[in-house]
C-alpha cells in the first residue's frame, strides 16, 4: 500500500488532529500517523492553566487575560467542528437553553482562589501576588479564616471550629476558564476521521523514518507502508514522543536539540483523584502552595456540584506519590478541608514542558521536509493557538 | 504518616473483593519466581491493604501499599502481577440494578449473617459449580424450598455433573433463558422475566443471586506487551474439591506467567532454566485440554424415569463402581464419571482403596473397601453411595450421609429419587449410624433400583418450611431505630446494610455490600453524620437517613447513569480503538463504585463492538477510605 499525501502528521493527541482540521480547510491532503494505539492515551493536555509560573507583572497579565473564559472561547473555537459552550455560576441549576449542546466541550468560568499559611515565606508569596493583582486591575478580593476557608472546593464546616483556620488566608482572583479535553478531543476527532477517513487517520504505527522516496512506518499488524510526502511531515512534540523526536534531531539537526534543552524545562506534576461524601463548589479552582485544587466534571455542573475533586500536585523529584506526596495530601484533606478520611479513586502522574521557544524546527530528512511543532502540550488552549500559528507559517 | 520506601522484583497484589487471598496460583507463581532467585512479595489479606499501582513511564511500577498499623509502604516493583476478583453481572437488562438482584458474596454476607427472606423461591443467575454448590446449601438447609439456576444458552449447563446430580435431587430445577426483566411486587418478592424459545416467563421469587459464569475465564492480560505489568482475572477456587479445573488452570496459567517474569528478570541457572522449559510446555499442553474441558462434558441420558442403556454401560464400565456385590458386605461406589480428579475421596480413603490416576479416572479397590463411609461425607459433591448386598434378593439396601437437618428417624417413610430428583418409589429409613466418625443413614432398595436411586425425599414435612424457626435462630435482641422518619424494629447489634435488606428496605446502592467502603454507593446518615451501611452496625435510636439513593435501573453503569443504546452508540460514532479512550469519551466505569457493578459488562459490549479489551488495566485506586494520618 503506497500513500500520497500533500502532509504527514505525526502526533499523539489534539495537536495533530487540529493540524489537519485546518490543512483540510485550505484543501491540503492530509493522513496523521499515531503511534499510541489511541488518541486518547495523550494526558499532557490540561483543561486549564496550572499558573505556576508567574515571574513578571506582564507575564502573570497576559495569562490572566488569555486565560478568560471569552478568550479561551475565541481560541478554541476557530478550527472546532462544532459547538462550545461556556458554564457561568449565575447559571447554575438553571435549565440549558435548548440551543446549547449537552455534549458540547464546555468552558466552565470558575473563579482562582489563592491560600497559604498566615505566616512564613508562603504568605509573602501570597502577598506579593495579590499586590500584583490588585496593582493590574484584577479586583482581587483578601479573605482569612472561616471566611476563606468555606469557598475552598471540598471543604467541610463540621469541625470547623476546632481547626486553627486562622492559620490560613488567601485571596479571591478572577474568573478563569477551563474546558473538557475529552469532549474537545471527541468532537475533533470524529471531524477529522470522516473527512480523511479511516485509512488516513492511524494509530499504533512503528518504525516510522524517512527514506529516499518519501516517508515509511509499519501499521498494527506490522505491515510496511510507504507515504509519498508532497510537501512535509509535520511532527508535533509531546512528551509521549519525546524519545523518537530527540533521536530525529541527534541526526539530522543536532544544533536545535541543544537549543531545545535550553529553551524547554519539563515539569513533573502528580493528578490526584479524590471522593468528596459532599458535594463540592464547583466555580473555584485553589492554589495552595503546590497544589492546585478544583471540582472535577465534565459540562456544566448539576445543581448541587461534583462530588470528584481533582488535586494537581507539582512533584519536583522524579519519585511519584512519595512520603511529601502523602504528607501535603494529608495536610490539604485533614488540616484544611477538615475531612475525617479520605478516598483516593485513582493517581496519575502528568508531564508537560514549560516551552520558552514556540518557533518551529525544520530539517530536511532523506530529501524530504520535515518539521518539528513544539509546545503541544500544556493547557489545551494554549496548544490550540500554538497548533494555528505553526500551521499558517507552513 | 508513617512511610517506608522498599524494592523487590515481582509484587503479586490482591484487587478487591477477593474471595481468597493467596489464590493457588499465586502461590505457584511465587514459588517458581523465588525458585528463580527473585525477590516476590505478596500483598494482600489480613491486615495488609493494596492501596494503588503507579504504573513507571520506562517499565516496572510503584505499588501502595498499606499495613495493620497504617503505616504506608512504597514498594518499587520491576514487576508487578494484580490479581482481579470475579464479581460479575450479567449483561444489563431492565431492572438489574435493584436491591432484587444481589451478587454471591451479598447472598453469601446474608446468609452468615442469617438473614430471612429466602422463601418460597431463589433464583440464581448462572449454572456453574459454585452456582449449584449455592443452590444446594440453600436447599440443604431449608433456607429456601425452590431454587432455580438459570442458564442463558440453552441445554449447556456449566457445572460439574456431580454437582448438577446433587443439585436436582434436592430438588433444585435448572431452568434455560435469558433474564430480560426485573420488577419489585412487594417488598419481598420480584418479578424476573425470562425469556426462552417458547417465549416470556415470570418467576416470582424472594431473591435473584447472580452466580455466573458469564464469560469465559480470561485468565491474563499483560499491558503494554513486555512491560511486566500484568492483571489476572483469577477465579479464586480455593481447593481442588471447590473446583479442580479451575485450580489447575490457575496453576499451569502461573507457571506460564512465572516463566515470562524470569525471562524478563532473573538469569537462572541452566539446569532451572531446561526444568523450567520442560514444565513450561507440559503447562502449555495442559491448559489447551483444559480450556476445552467444558465442551467435554459428562451428563446422564434417560429413557423415561430410568437411565439410558448408554449411560447404563458407562456407569458399569466406570471403574469407581463395584462389579460384583457380595451379600453382606458394604462397599461404595464412586460414581464420579466425569473426569474431575478432585482427590478428595482419594485422600479420605483410611483402607486406600480408592486411587486416581493422572487422567484423573478413579479407580475402586473392591476388595479394600471396609465401607467406613469416610468417602461419602469427603465428597464435596456427595457423589458416593454405599451398596450392601449383592441386589439377587428383593430389597438391597443404599447408604448415604446425613447432610439434611431435621435429622431423619428410623423408619421414616421416604420417597426414592433418581439422579435428576424424580421419584422412583417410596421407601423407608431403616438404620441410623450416628456414633462413627461419620454420621449416615441405611435405606431399602428394590433391587432393580439399586443403581438408579441416588437420593430420597422425606414423605413427612415435604414441601415449604412451615417455621421459621426450623431455619433461622434469631440473634441479638430487636431495638426500635429510625429509618427515612419511619420506626423500625431491628437486630442490635448487625450491619445496617442486612439490616436493610432483612426489613425490605435496601436499596440499589446496598447491593454490593463490600465491609470496607470500597465501592463507596451504601453511604447513609446516621444521626446526622455520613457512614456506610455496609460498615455501619445497628443500635437503639439510632436514626437513618438515605442520603444518597440511585433509582432501581436497567443502565448499563448506574453510577455515571449510561444505558446500553447510548453506550453503543457512542461507540459507532466515536470508535474508540481502547478502552482508555473509552472510559475518558463516554465516562462508562468512572463513578463512584468505579466500574464494580459494570466493568464486565462494558468491557464484553465494548468487545464486541470490535474495541481491544486486552489494551487495558485499570490500576486506578478503587480500594475505600484512608483514614491515614
Amino acid at each position: 500500500m503506497k500513500l500520497s499525501v500533500d502532509f504527514l502528521l505525526v502526533g499523539t493527541g489534539v495537536a495533530p488532529l487540529l493540524a489537519a482540521q485546518k490543512l483540510v480547510q485550505r484543501g491540503e491532503t492530509v493522513a496523521i500517523l499515531n503511534p499510541d494505539s489511541d488518541f486518547f492515551l495523550e494526558n499532557s493536555e490540561l483543561p486549564l492553566d496550572l499558573l505556576s509560573f508567574e515571574t513578571t507583572d506582564t507575564d502573570l497579565n497576559r495569562r490572566f487575560t488569555n486565560n478568560l473564559p471569552e478568550q479561551m472561547y475565541r481560541d478554541l473555537s476557530p478550527g472546532f467542528p462544532g459547538a462550545i459552550e461556556i458554564a457561568k455560576e449565575e447559571d447554575l441549576g438553571k435549565l440549558a437553553s435548548e440551543y446549547q449542546v449537552e455534549s458540547a466541550p464546555w468552558i466552565r468560568a470558575r473563579r482562582r482562589m489563592w491560600v497559604a499559611p498566615a505566616s512564613g515565606p508562603s504568605r509573602e508569596r501570597l502577598e506579593s501576588l495579590y499586590l500584583r493583582a490588585l496593582d493590574l486591575g484584577w479586583k482581587p478580593q483578601w479573605l482569612e479564616g472561616l471566611a476563606m476557608a468555606r469557598r475552598f472546593p471540598g471543604f467541610s464546616a463540621r469541625s470547623a471550629e476546632s481547626r486553627d483556620l486562622e492559620g490560613w488566608v488567601g485571596f479571591m482572583g478572577p474568573k478563569l476558564g477551563d474546558v473538557d479535553v475529552t469532549r474537545y478531543r471527541t468532537g475533533l476527532l470524529e471531524f477529522v476521521r470522516e473527512r480523511l477517513g479511516r485509512e488516513n487517520v492511524l494509530t499504533s504505527v512503528h518504525s516510522l523514518g524517512a527514506d529516499g522516496k518519501g516517508f515509511r512506518f509499519q501499521g498494527k499488524q506490522g505491515q510496511p507502508t510507504g507515504v509519498s510526502v508532497n510537501r512535509a511531515v509535520l511532527h508535533f512534540w509531546t512528551p509521549r514522543l519525546e524519545r523518537g523526536l530527540r533521536n530525529q534531531l541527534e541526526r539530522y539537526h543536532p544544533r536545535s536539540l541543544r537549543g531545545f534543552n535550553e529553551s524547554a524545562t519539563r515539569q513533573l506534576w502528580e493528578e490526584w483523584d479524590l471522593i468528596s461524601r459532599d458535594p463540592v463548589n464547583p466555580f473555584v479552582v485553589a492554589h495552595l502552595e503546590s497544589l492546585r485544587v478544583w471540582s472535577h466534571g465534565e459540562g456544566m455542573p448539576p445543581p448541587d456540584g461534583w462530588s470528584r475533586i481533582k488535586v494537581m500536585r507539582r512533584e519536583l523529584s522524579t519519585r511519584l506519590a512519595g512520603e511529601s506526596s502523602f504528607s501535603d495530601i494529608g495536610r490539604l484533606v485533614f488540616e484544611f478541608m477538615g475531612w475525617e478520611r479520605f478516598t483516593v479513586r485513582n493517581m496519575t502522574p502528568r508531564s508537560f514542558y514549560r516551552w520558552n521557544q514556540t518557533t518551529p524546527i525544520e530539517y530536511d530528512a532523506e530529501g524530504v521536509r520535515n518539521l518539528i511543532i513544539p509546545a503541544c502540550d500544556g493547557p489545551l488552549q494554549w496548544i490550540a493557538t500554538q497548533v494555528r500559528k505553526a500551521i499558517d507559517g507552513v | 504518616m508513617k512511610f517506608r520506601d522498599g524494592q523487590i522484583d515481582v509484587a503479586i497484589v490482591a484487587g478487591p473483593r477477593l474471595r481468597l487471598w493467596p489464590t493457588q496460583g499465586v502461590r505457584v507463581l511465587s514459588r517458581y519466581c523465588s525458585d528463580a532467585g527473585l525477590r516476590v512479595g505478596w500483598y494482600g489479606g489480613a491486615g495488609i491493604k493494596v492501596r494503588g499501582v503507579l504504573p513507571g513511564e520506562s517499565g516496572g511500577a510503584v505499588v501502595m501499599v498499606e499495613d495493620a498499623q497504617s503505616r504506608l509502604h512504597r514498594v518499587q516493583a520491576k514487576a508487578v502481577v494484580k490479581i482481579s476478583s470475579e464479581l460479575e453481572f450479567p449483561l444489563p437488562f431492565p431492572g438489574w440494578y435493584s436491591p432484587g438482584l444481589i451478587p454471591e458474596s451479598t447472598a453469601r454476607r446474608l446468609l452468615n449473617e442469617g438473614s430471612l427472606n429466602w422463601q418460597s423461591v431463589v433464583v440464581i443467575l448462572g449454572s456453574g459449580n459454585r452456582a449449584l454448590r449455592l443452590g444446594s446449601e440453600l436447599l440443604e438447609k431449608n433456607l429456601s424450598s425452590r431454587v432455580v439456576c438459570l442458564e442463558s444458552v440453552y441445554d449447556q449447563v456449566q457445572g460439574w455433573e456431580v454437582d448438577l446430580r446433587r443439585f436436582e435431587i434436592l430438588g433444585g430445577k435448572i431452568a434455560f433463558g435469558k433474564p430480560v426483566g426485573l420488577e419489585q411486587k412487594s417488598p419481598f418478592t420480584w418479578s424476573l422475566k425470562i425469556q426462552d424459545p417458547q417465549g416470556v416467563r415470570i418467576i416470582d421469587a424472594a431473591r435473584i443471586i447472580s452466580v455466573g459464569p458469564f464469560a469465559e475465564d480470561a485468565g491474563y492480560r499483560e499491558f503494554p506487551p513486555g512491560s511486566l505489568l500484568v492483571e489476572w482475572e483469577n477465579t479464586e477456587a480455593a481447593q481442588l474439591q471447590e473446583d479442580v479445573e479451575q485450580v489447575l488452570l490457575d496453576e499451569h496459567r502461573a507457571v506460564v506467567l512465572a516463566s515470562t517474569l524470569i525471562r524478563g528478570l532473573a538469569e537462572p541457572s541452566a539446569e532451572f532454566k531446561s526444568q523450567l522449559e520442560k514444565q513450561l510446555w507440559s503447562s502449555k499442553q495442559k491448559l489447551k485440554e483444559l480450556e476445552s474441558l467444558s465442551a467435554r462434558r459428562f451428563r446422564w441420558s434417560y429413557e423415561g424415569k430410568w437411565l439410558s442403556q448408554a449411560s447404563k454401560l458407562a456407569l458399569h464400565a466406570h471403574e469407581g463402581v463395584p462389579k460384583r456385590l457380595e451379600a453382606g458386605k458394604i462397599k461404595a461406589s464412586i460414581e464420579c464419571v466425569e473426569a474431575i480428579g478432585c482427590r478428595a475421596c482419594e485422600k479420605s480413603c483410611p483402607a486406600d482403596a480408592i486411587r486416581i490416576d493422572r487422567d484423573k479416572k478413579t479407580f475402586l479397590m473392591e476388595d479394600a473397601c471396609t465401607g467406613c463411609g469416610f468417602c461419602l461425607q469427603a465428597c464435596p459433591s456427595q457423589v458416593p453411595v454405599m451398596i450392601e448386598g449383592d441386589a439377587t434378593s428383593s430389597f438391597t439396601h443404599l447408604i448415604f450421609p446425613i447432610t439434611e437437618k431435621p435429622l431423619p428417624k428410623k423408619g421414616d417413610r421416604v420417597s426414592l429419587l433418581s439422579r435428576r430428583g424424580e421419584v422412583l418409589a417410596q421407601s423407608r429409613i431403616i438404620d441410623l449410624f450416628l456414633d462413627g466418625p461419620v454420621p449416615l443413614f441405611k435405606v431399602e432398595v428394590p433391587s432393580h433400583l439399586v443403581w438408579e436411586a441416588r437420593g430420597i425425599l422425606p414423605l413427612e414435612n415435604v414441601g415449604a418450611v412451615q417455621d421459621s424457626s426450623e431455619f433461622y435462630q434469631e440473634r441479638g435482641t430487636r431495638v426500635e431505630i429510625q429509618i427515612q422518619g419511619d420506626v423500625r424494629r431491628v437486630r442490635e447489634g448487625q450491619l445496617t446494610s442486612v439490616a436493610l435488606f432483612e426489613i425490605g428496605m435496601a436499596r440499589p446502592n446496598d447491593i454490593l455490600m463490600c465491609g470496607d467502603g470500597s465501592c463507596g454507593l451504601c453511604q447513609i446518615e446516621v444521626d446526622g453524620i455520613k457512614k456506610f451501611a455496609c460498615e455501619s452496625t445497628i443500635h437503639q435510636g439510632m436514626n437513618i437517613r438515605f442520603t444518597r439513593d440511585h433509582p432501581s435501573s436497567s443502565e448499563l453503569c448506574p453510577c455515571e447513569g449510561i444505558e446500553t443504546p447510548a453506550f453503543q452508540e457512542r461507540i459507532s460514532a466515536v470508535k474508540p480503538e481502547t478502552l482508555e479512550a473509552l472510559t475518558q469519551v463516554i465516562g462508562v466505569g468512572q463513578g463512584r463504585c468505579h466500574g464494580l457493578l459494570c466493568r464486565k459488562s462494558w468491557m464484553c459490549l465494548a468487545e464486541q463492538a470490535g474495541v481491544q479489551v486486552e489494551r487495558y488495566h485499570d490500576w486506578r485506586f478503587p480500594w475505600g477510605d484512608w483514614a491515614i494520618k
